[in-house]
């Protein structure tokens, strides 16, 4: 194969066509930053890092969303590769899409570890251990890059805007299964109970006995505060 | 809830249906789905029809005597039907499994390239295949125990 064609669904749903010389490891996504830079200057697509990190150039290539950058022409088998923007998004221009309800269902989860214990929260003394093995249970949702071609492919957020989607259940579990809400705890009433031992006065602090009501609740930090609940 | 404050945006009923481009899982979420629907309107229309049953003898003839106007059709309905909740049970067994009790989706891992979904590992996709095959052979099967019933077989 020595050219390539993209048929990109624009704006309003128009199919333009764009012919270009096919050069060997080309993906979609260099063929879309060729189409920019040398026949259509006005053609949207979001981009950035060019490797499968940055999440940002999601689309629907031949009826399925991928990552254009990581789309091989080659591997799609066919001279004319269709490209649409993705779906269960609005589409702002060409392939961009608005993010917002994706952002919103993910934030909604309340992705970060989140602390019963306010008080040891904010003013940590010491640091939280994880052995591999534990990291293993979540760690392919933690590499989730938020591209949202889950969100895009899910049949149900097809029919079902309120429901959160595949990213934000997985972003759940991430934290869900991440086991320094506890460690920290354990952690934290060892070494009390070793000081009471030592200094025979009981001192397991309030936060941990439930012995002694706690203080004044400390103000939310600032990415708490877009957080919806 | 999107930027410009317009009611979300969603693909709708057909792209939710089209597993075309996807794995199997997604193929059994659409047969899901729709043996889903054929079931309702299964079991909305049975009740309607038992309840003739309660107006009397006669309301309950012209009943059946509508359904057998049908012809060869009311068979294949049933077949359809038959159909449907053998696959909706044998797969809706599956979900069972892998929703409430965390079976058949694999251990998490170590995601190295090129990477594949542990949830569709050798033993959901066993039983994923597993229950088309039964599900098709049964199927046949209430094929011929229908065509029977019509005296063609």
């Amino acid at each position: 194969v020595d050219k390539v064609t993209l048929e990109v669904v624009r704006s309003g749903g128009r199919r333009v066509r764009y012919d270009l010389k096919y050069r060997k490891g080309m993906t979609v996504l260099d063929a879309l930053i060729e189409v920019r830079e040398k026949q259509d200057s006005s053609l949207g697509y979001r981009h950035s890092c060019r490797m499968g990190i940055c999440g940002s150039c999601g689309m629907n290539i031949e009826g399925v969303p991928r990552l254009a950058c990581q789309a091989q022409i080659s591997a799609l088998k066919t001279e004319v590769v269709k490209l649409e923007p993705l779906h269960n998004m609005k589409v702002l221009k060409d392939l961009v899409v608005d993010l917002a309800p994706f952002i919103t269902m993910h934030k909604s989860v309340r992705p970060h570890l989140v602390r019963k214990d306010l008080a040891e929260r904010d003013h940590s003394d010491g640091e939280y251990k994880v052995v591999s093995e534990e990291v293993n249970r979540f760690l392919q949702f933690d590499y989730c890059i938020m591209c949202a071609l889950c969100y895009s492919a899910c049949p149900t957020v097809a029919l079902d805007p309120a429901y959160l989607g595949p990213q934000a259940i997985a972003q759940a579990y991430r934290y869900m299964a991440d086991p320094i809400q506890l460690a920290r705890v354990e952690i934290l009433r060892k070494r009390l109970l070793r000081k009471k031992t030592r200094v025979g006065s009981p001192l397991v602090p309030p936060a941990v006995s439930g012995e002694v009501k706690q203080g004044p609740k400390p103000p939310p930090l600032d990415f708490e505060k877009g957080a919806v609940s | 809830l999107t930027t410009d404050g317009n009611p979300r945006y969603r693909a709708g009923l057909l792209a939710s249906l089209n597993p075309l481009g996807y794995n199997v899982e997604r193929w059994s979420y659409t047969f899901h789905r729709v043996t889903g629907v054929i079931l309702i309107g299964y079991l909305m229309a049975h009740i309607f029809e038992t309840f003739q049953l309660s107006l009397g003898a006669a309301a309950w003839g012209n009943t059946m005597a509508a359904l057998h106007s049908l012809g060869p059709l009311e068979m294949v309905g049933l077949w359809i039907v038959a159909g449907s909740a053998l696959y909706h049970g044998a797969n809706g067994i599956r979900l069972v499994l892998n929703e409430m009790f965390g079976s058949l989706m694999g251990k998490p891992i170590l995601p190295v390239y090129p990477y594949s979904p542990t949830s569709l590992g050798r033993n959901q996709r066993t039983v994923v295949w597993t229950i088309t095959v039964a599900v098709l052979v049964l199927w046949v099967w209430a094929g011929l125990y229908l065509l029977a019933g019509l005296g063609v077989v």
